[in-house]
Protein backbone atom coordinates (compact mmCIF):
# COMPACT_ATOMS: atom_id res chain seq x y z
CA UNK A 1 0.00 0.00 0.00
CA UNK A 2 1.68 3.17 -1.13
CA UNK A 3 1.91 5.49 2.06
CA UNK A 4 -0.16 8.34 2.13
CA UNK A 5 -0.07 12.12 1.44
CA UNK A 6 1.60 14.75 4.27
CA UNK A 7 -1.39 16.27 6.32
CA UNK A 8 -1.38 20.25 6.48
CA UNK A 9 1.41 20.00 9.01
CA UNK A 10 3.81 18.52 6.79
CA UNK A 11 3.78 15.33 8.85
CA UNK A 12 2.24 11.92 7.85
CA UNK A 13 -1.73 10.95 8.91
CA UNK A 14 -1.14 9.69 12.50
CA UNK A 15 -0.29 6.00 12.63
CA UNK A 16 2.03 3.16 11.72
CA UNK A 17 2.28 3.11 8.20
CA UNK A 18 4.22 -0.02 6.29
CA UNK A 19 6.29 0.47 3.55
CA UNK A 20 9.76 -1.69 1.81
CA UNK A 21 13.16 0.31 2.11
CA UNK A 22 13.21 1.28 -1.43
CA UNK A 23 8.88 2.23 -0.90
CA UNK A 24 10.79 4.69 1.94
CA UNK A 25 13.49 6.23 -0.39
CA UNK A 26 11.84 6.74 -3.15
CA UNK A 27 8.80 8.98 -1.37
CA UNK A 28 11.82 10.52 1.29
CA UNK A 29 14.90 10.28 -0.27
CA UNK A 30 15.23 12.86 -2.29
CA UNK A 31 14.61 16.93 -2.98
CA UNK A 32 17.78 18.28 -1.18
CA UNK A 33 21.40 17.26 -1.16
CA UNK A 34 20.78 17.00 3.00
CA UNK A 35 17.82 14.52 1.94
CA UNK A 36 19.90 12.31 -0.17
CA UNK A 37 22.91 12.09 2.70
CA UNK A 38 20.42 11.39 5.32
CA UNK A 39 18.85 8.67 3.11
CA UNK A 40 22.40 6.80 2.52
CA UNK A 41 22.46 7.19 6.47
CA UNK A 42 19.31 5.22 6.52
CA UNK A 43 20.11 2.62 3.94
CA UNK A 44 23.40 1.83 6.13
CA UNK A 45 21.90 1.70 9.19
CA UNK A 46 19.12 -0.57 8.01
CA UNK A 47 21.60 -3.45 5.88
CA UNK A 48 23.30 -3.28 9.63
CA UNK A 49 20.59 -4.35 11.63
CA UNK A 50 19.15 -6.99 9.21
CA UNK A 51 22.58 -8.30 8.57
CA UNK A 52 22.83 -9.15 12.33
CA UNK A 53 19.81 -11.93 11.78
CA UNK A 54 17.92 -10.42 14.75
CA UNK A 55 15.99 -7.64 13.73
CA UNK A 56 12.21 -7.75 14.44
CA UNK A 57 10.38 -4.79 14.02
CA UNK A 58 12.57 -1.41 12.44
CA UNK A 59 10.85 1.88 12.81
CA UNK A 60 11.44 5.28 11.45
CA UNK A 61 9.96 8.32 13.25
CA UNK A 62 10.86 12.27 13.06
CA UNK A 63 11.56 15.00 10.94
CA UNK A 64 12.41 12.84 8.18
CA UNK A 65 9.47 11.18 7.15
CA UNK A 66 7.97 14.74 7.10
CA UNK A 67 7.84 17.56 4.59
CA UNK A 68 10.69 19.19 6.21
CA UNK A 69 13.22 19.85 3.67
CA UNK A 70 16.26 18.98 4.96
CA UNK A 71 16.10 16.78 8.11
CA UNK A 72 19.00 16.70 10.45
CA UNK A 73 19.03 13.13 10.90
CA UNK A 74 17.05 9.78 11.30
CA UNK A 75 15.66 8.52 14.14
CA UNK A 76 15.17 4.90 14.36
CA UNK A 77 13.71 2.83 16.96
CA UNK A 78 14.31 -1.25 16.69
CA UNK A 79 12.99 -4.19 17.95
CA UNK A 80 15.81 -6.85 18.17
CA UNK A 81 15.31 -10.57 18.78
CA UNK A 82 15.52 -11.56 22.82
CA UNK A 83 18.66 -13.39 22.17
CA UNK A 84 20.39 -10.63 20.56
CA UNK A 85 24.12 -10.08 21.83
CA UNK A 86 25.23 -6.79 20.34
CA UNK A 87 28.81 -7.17 21.51
CA UNK A 88 29.12 -10.29 19.74
CA UNK A 89 28.59 -8.70 15.99
CA UNK A 90 31.67 -6.65 14.27
CA UNK A 91 33.05 -2.91 15.28
CA UNK A 92 30.48 -1.18 12.74
CA UNK A 93 27.36 -3.17 14.35
CA UNK A 94 28.13 -2.31 17.69
CA UNK A 95 28.26 1.49 17.29
CA UNK A 96 24.96 1.06 15.63
CA UNK A 97 23.95 -0.11 18.97
CA UNK A 98 25.56 2.45 21.22
CA UNK A 99 23.18 5.16 20.87
CA UNK A 100 25.77 8.01 21.51
CA UNK A 101 28.28 6.73 19.19
CA UNK A 102 25.81 6.22 16.69
CA UNK A 103 25.08 9.77 16.45
CA UNK A 104 28.48 10.22 16.12
CA UNK A 105 29.03 7.84 13.85
CA UNK A 106 26.01 7.44 11.72
CA UNK A 107 24.46 10.73 12.19
CA UNK A 108 21.82 9.03 13.12
CA UNK A 109 19.30 8.77 16.68
CA UNK A 110 18.75 5.01 17.59
CA UNK A 111 16.47 3.24 20.36
CA UNK A 112 15.69 -0.11 20.83
CA UNK A 113 14.74 -2.80 22.68
CA UNK A 114 13.75 -6.30 23.47
CA UNK A 115 10.01 -7.61 23.63
CA UNK A 116 10.82 -8.33 27.01
CA UNK A 117 11.03 -4.55 27.59
CA UNK A 118 7.69 -3.59 26.69
CA UNK A 119 5.24 -2.39 29.14
CA UNK A 120 2.63 -1.05 27.18
CA UNK A 121 0.49 -4.02 26.24
CA UNK A 122 1.75 -5.27 23.21
CA UNK A 123 4.88 -4.50 20.50
CA UNK A 124 2.37 -2.26 18.54
CA UNK A 125 1.59 -0.52 22.04
CA UNK A 126 5.02 0.44 21.89
CA UNK A 127 6.15 1.52 18.93
CA UNK A 128 2.62 3.79 18.60
CA UNK A 129 4.13 5.88 21.30
CA UNK A 130 6.97 7.26 19.00
CA UNK A 131 3.91 9.02 17.20
CA UNK A 132 3.66 11.61 19.93
CA UNK A 133 4.72 15.14 19.37
CA UNK A 134 5.34 17.47 22.26
CA UNK A 135 2.08 19.95 20.98
CA UNK A 136 0.47 16.47 22.42
CA UNK A 137 -0.80 15.48 18.72
CA UNK A 138 0.48 12.49 17.09
CA UNK A 139 1.90 11.86 13.44
CA UNK A 140 2.56 8.95 11.20
CA UNK A 141 5.65 6.63 11.37
CA UNK A 142 7.08 4.48 9.16
CA UNK A 143 8.36 0.77 9.81
CA UNK A 144 10.07 -0.76 7.11
CA UNK A 145 8.87 -3.68 6.25
CA UNK A 146 11.03 -6.89 3.96
CA UNK B 1 12.84 24.60 22.21
CA UNK B 2 9.72 24.35 24.25
CA UNK B 3 7.58 27.22 22.95
CA UNK B 4 4.63 27.60 24.95
CA UNK B 5 2.45 25.72 28.28
CA UNK B 6 1.23 23.36 25.38
CA UNK B 7 4.71 22.39 24.38
CA UNK B 8 5.83 21.73 27.79
CA UNK B 9 2.97 20.01 29.18
CA UNK B 10 3.41 17.50 26.13
CA UNK B 11 7.44 17.29 26.83
CA UNK B 12 6.55 16.77 30.57
CA UNK B 13 4.04 13.47 29.07
CA UNK B 14 7.21 12.37 26.83
CA UNK B 15 9.52 12.74 30.13
CA UNK B 16 7.15 10.10 31.69
CA UNK B 17 7.47 7.66 28.83
CA UNK B 18 10.62 7.63 28.91
CA UNK B 19 11.37 7.29 32.20
CA UNK B 20 8.98 4.36 32.18
CA UNK B 21 11.06 2.92 29.51
CA UNK B 22 14.14 3.38 31.73
CA UNK B 23 12.60 1.66 34.63
CA UNK B 24 11.32 -0.95 32.57
CA UNK B 25 15.07 -1.50 31.24
CA UNK B 26 16.39 -1.32 34.12
CA UNK B 27 14.42 -4.44 35.34
CA UNK B 28 14.25 -6.25 32.83
CA UNK B 29 17.76 -6.39 30.41
CA UNK B 30 20.13 -8.02 31.08
CA UNK B 31 23.95 -6.99 32.48
CA UNK B 32 25.47 -6.61 28.85
CA UNK B 33 22.39 -4.89 27.36
CA UNK B 34 21.67 -2.31 29.89
CA UNK B 35 24.15 0.50 28.84
CA UNK B 36 23.57 0.32 25.30
CA UNK B 37 19.91 -0.04 25.33
CA UNK B 38 19.55 2.29 27.92
CA UNK B 39 21.92 5.14 26.21
CA UNK B 40 19.50 6.73 23.96
CA UNK B 41 16.11 6.93 26.54
CA UNK B 42 19.39 8.80 28.81
CA UNK B 43 20.18 10.76 26.44
CA UNK B 44 16.81 12.08 25.30
CA UNK B 45 15.53 11.98 28.55
CA UNK B 46 18.04 14.81 29.56
CA UNK B 47 17.55 16.51 26.67
CA UNK B 48 13.95 16.89 27.55
CA UNK B 49 14.60 18.12 30.77
CA UNK B 50 17.57 20.41 30.09
CA UNK B 51 14.04 21.78 27.73
CA UNK B 52 12.06 22.03 30.48
CA UNK B 53 14.49 24.42 32.92
CA UNK B 54 15.29 26.67 29.58
CA UNK B 55 11.34 26.96 29.12
CA UNK B 56 10.36 27.83 32.74
CA UNK B 57 13.54 30.01 33.37
CA UNK B 58 12.04 32.43 30.79
CA UNK B 59 9.62 34.95 32.51
CA UNK B 60 6.26 34.43 30.28
CA UNK B 61 4.64 36.24 27.57
CA UNK B 62 1.17 37.00 29.55
CA UNK B 63 -0.47 39.48 26.98
CA UNK B 64 -2.17 36.30 25.43
CA UNK B 65 -2.39 34.19 28.61
CA UNK B 66 -4.71 31.40 27.41
CA UNK B 67 -6.43 29.86 31.10
CA UNK B 68 -7.58 26.36 29.51
CA UNK B 69 -3.92 25.42 28.32
CA UNK B 70 -2.53 25.48 32.22
CA UNK B 71 1.00 23.73 32.54
CA UNK B 72 0.00 20.38 34.16
CA UNK B 73 1.66 19.69 36.93
CA UNK B 74 0.20 16.17 37.81
CA UNK B 75 3.04 13.99 38.14
CA UNK B 76 5.98 16.48 37.80
CA UNK B 77 9.29 15.15 39.08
Amino acid sequence: MALPAFNAEGDLPAGLHAATLDEVVVRFGSGSRQREEVTRRLERIHRIAVATGKLERFVIFGSYITAKRDPNDIDVFMVMKEDFAWKEYDRETQLLYDHLRSQAEFGASVFWAKPSIMFLGTVDDFIAGWQHKRDQTRRGIVEVTP
Amino acid sequence: MIQNDVELNGTLERIAWFQQILMQIRAKATPEDFDAMSSGYRCELKKMQDEVLEYLSRYPDKSSKDESREPNLAGVV
